[in-house]
């Protein structure tokens, strides 16, 4: 169904009047979206490398220079997105945005002389200014998963403590209600973006052979965040109160994994905007985390003995065939 | 089914567009759901269900099956010889089992038809292991992928054939990594990658348009997708060190670009794989042109390649979003 087909639709249940209206929404196809993605940052590795030849030379005494090339990038970028102008000047915008972030945290780390929180914060400000001020959904998303991974990168051992909260923040981002959506050209790039950030996040981690410790506190604020999810979810469904309680039960039986494994509730969250909302992608995305979390749980714990984790693995598989064999009843009550 | 039949293109595009007209303020918010409902902006319910039952099947039969291997290596070394075979033999027996009772239309059938095959591998190392036949690594590889071409002609799915390819690019490597002879062992690789791969895109191609199950774009993309990274690389090794590559290590990409142009573009469409190349292509240009202008990591020469290769980028979006408005 093409654009006219779909607002002669509207024009007929009344729901809109006048002409067809000229989209802001990106209507490209995923491949081109990649492809502008992958060669935006091609660009902009080059553009980041003709900052980082004088960042190199100049060392500890004109960091304020590449600072303030950050900062006029910046400045620069903002018009050149908000023009909407045709797709080369949003592809270069990409690849400056891109290495104006870079060069806006090499600077102040250049100047002050730390690498850690300055030019995290610089960062994570250059990106939320960019990200309000411009419309495009990668170029939001691209801002947005910076900007949270730099402020991840900032909380440290605390994030434990915060993966539950961020998965509430996430599924308050990413589900689409009347009261939301007029938000939603922000908020889903900015919850996809915290997703991938954590992911990375989690990836450095464990790139870097960095030892979580999970207190049961943290695991319990999974928990949490995953039955405010699920309520979140079943409200928005106008799914009525007694009967959301049995959902909740059944619901928290792969929460209470967040108990043991840190991070789960982020991808189960994630699952559960996948089923209220009926996408497929995020629904690839989330099962592909949860198993990644699983597998990469499994792997550090080496004081695990092997049979409780060939229980564990079992055991889940062996409840999503009965949840199978089981489901169908469970759509037809749905349907009821 | 017909419904079925006819959202397996379901895109969520209309949803997107409603969803921009709220944002815009040509729609009330309100309206929602209305709006959905009056567009067909929800993936239809049955389509839905297919998915999520997919899903737990999936999922249900793989991490059983992780478990089960789990459990046999916590307990392998307490196990008999004889136990040892029976263990991984169930599992062949019981995939097809399974098959034979399910059916093989049916998905649980095709699941259990996929598990045997899988096990093969697993009983032929066993085999290897227990009577040290001094087979080389990628000879397994090969004989697993040679024993399950019956499976995979009577399970009539692409993933079976997805696994076939794998366990021969596999073999593959393991090959070329054994043979003392050659001395470049990575272009050969990527020869060796290029030309495989390319022959099974040209094979399944063809067959696709006489065999219907085998019609399925995600799957063919993948030997395709394999067979231009190779070939991608190649180039690469002649663009950035040309004392170790000689010019026909350019023939490959040169011939992936031409056929795929004809394949893609003229015969049909696919927008995925035309990315992909202008990629390969684009990824080729940005090597050679910062090879040329970036002497001594001068600030010029990195800015003119980074104003390059974003204007080439911008215009491969342009060209493919004509391609993409063009009627199929």
């Amino acid at each position: 169904m093409n654009k006219q087909d779909s607002w002669s639709r509207l024009l007929t249940a009344g729901l809109v009047s006048g002409a067809v209206p000229e989209s802001t929404a990106n209507e490209d196809p995923w491949p081109l979206c990649v492809l502008q993605g992958a060669g935006g940052w091609l660009g902009a590795m080059f553009i980041l490398g003709a900052i980082a030849v004088p960042l190199l030379s100049f060392r500890h005494n004109e960091g304020g220079i590449i600072f303030g090339l950050g900062v006029v990038m910046t400045a620069v970028v903002i018009p050149l997105l908000r023009r909407q102008g045709g797709i080369v000047l949003t592809q270069f915008g990409l690849a400056m945005s891109l290495a104006a972030q870079g060069a806006v945290a090499g600077g102040l780390g250049v100047l002050c002389g730390d690498w850690g929180s300055i030019p995290a914060i610089g960062c994570a400000m250059c990106s939320s200014i960019l990200l309000l001020s411009t419309p495009q959904f990668v170029h939001r998303w691209w801002c947005a998963a910076i900007g949270c991974f730099a402020i991840l990168s900032l909380l440290d051992d605390y994030l434990y403590v915060l993966t539950g909260p961020l998965a509430v923040a996430i599924v308050a981002l990413l589900l689409t209600t009347p009261r939301t959506v007029r938000y939603r050209a922000v908020t889903r790039p900015v919850g996809l973006g915290l997703a991938c950030a954590w992911s990375l996040w989690f990836a450095v981690c464990l790139a870097n052979r960095h030892r979580y410790e999970w207190s049961l506190s943290s695991g319990a604020l999974e928990v949490m965040a995953v039955t405010i999810a699920v309520i979140a979810v079943l409200r928005q469904a106008r799914v009525s109160w007694p009967r959301i309680g049995p959902v909740l039960i059944v619901a928290l039986v792969p929460a209470s994994l967040g108990l043991v494994i840190p991070g789960v509730s982020i991808a189960l969250t994630l699952l559960l905007v996948a089923v209220a909302e009926r996408e497929r992608a995020l629904l690839v995305v989330s099962v592909s985390g949860l198993l990644l979390l699983i597998g990469v749980h499994y792997q550090l714990d080496h004081a695990m003995p092997l049979i409780t984790k060939a229980a564990g693995l079992t055991g889940v598989g062996l409840a999503a065939l009965v949840l199978r064999i089981v489901s169908p009843y469970g759509w037809r009550k749905c349907h009821a | 089914m017909v419904r079925i039949m006819e959202s397996q293109t379901w895109t969520g595009e209309a949803r997107r567009r409603v969803v921009a007209w709220i944002a815009d303020g040509h729609l009330h918010a309100n309206n929602l759901d209305a709006a959905l409902d009056a567009v067909d902006g929800r993936l239809p319910a049955a389509i839905w269900r297919r998915d999520v039952d997919r899903l737990l099947l999936g999922l249900g039969i793989l991490l059983s099956l992780v478990g089960l291997l789990v459990f046999i290596a916590a307990n392998w070394e307490g196990v008999g010889k004889s136990s040892r075979f029976i263990l991984v033999e169930s599992v062949v027996v019981m995939g097809v089992s399974v098959a034979w009772w399910r059916g093989l239309n049916t998905r649980s059938g095709t699941m259990g038809v996929i598990t045997a095959a899988v096990a093969v591998g697993p009983l032929f190392a066993l085999i290897g292991q227990t009577y040290q036949t001094g087979a080389d690594p990628w000879q397994l590889f090969a004989v697993w992928c040679g024993l399950i071409v019956p499976w995979v002609v009577i399970a009539r799915t692409p993933v079976l054939v997805i696994l076939m390819l794998a366990l021969a690019n596999t073999a593959l490597a393991l090959w070329n990594g054994d043979q003392p002879r050659i001395r470049l062992h990575e272009q050969s690789l990527a020869w060796l990658g290029f030309l495989f791969n390319g022959v099974a895109l040209v094979v399944w191609e063809m067959a696709a348009t006489r065999v219907s199950w085998l019609d399925a774009r995600w799957a063919c993309r993948l030997p395709a997708l394999a067979s231009l990274v190779s070939a991608t690389g190649l180039a690469l090794a002649v663009v950035i060190d040309e004392h170790s590559s000689t010019w026909y290590d350019l023939l490959p990409m040169g011939l992936m670009l031409c056929t795929g142009w004809w394949a893609y573009r003229i015969r049909r469409r696919d927008l995925g794989l035309l990315a992909a190349g202008a990629l390969a292509l684009l990824t080729l240009i940005a090597a050679g042109v910062g090879r040329l202008l970036i002497v001594h990591a001068n600030v010029g020469g990195f800015l003119i390649t980074g104003m390059i290769v974003t204007g080439l980028t911008a215009g491969a979006a342009i060209w493919l979003r004509k391609v993409s408005q063009e009627t199929p």
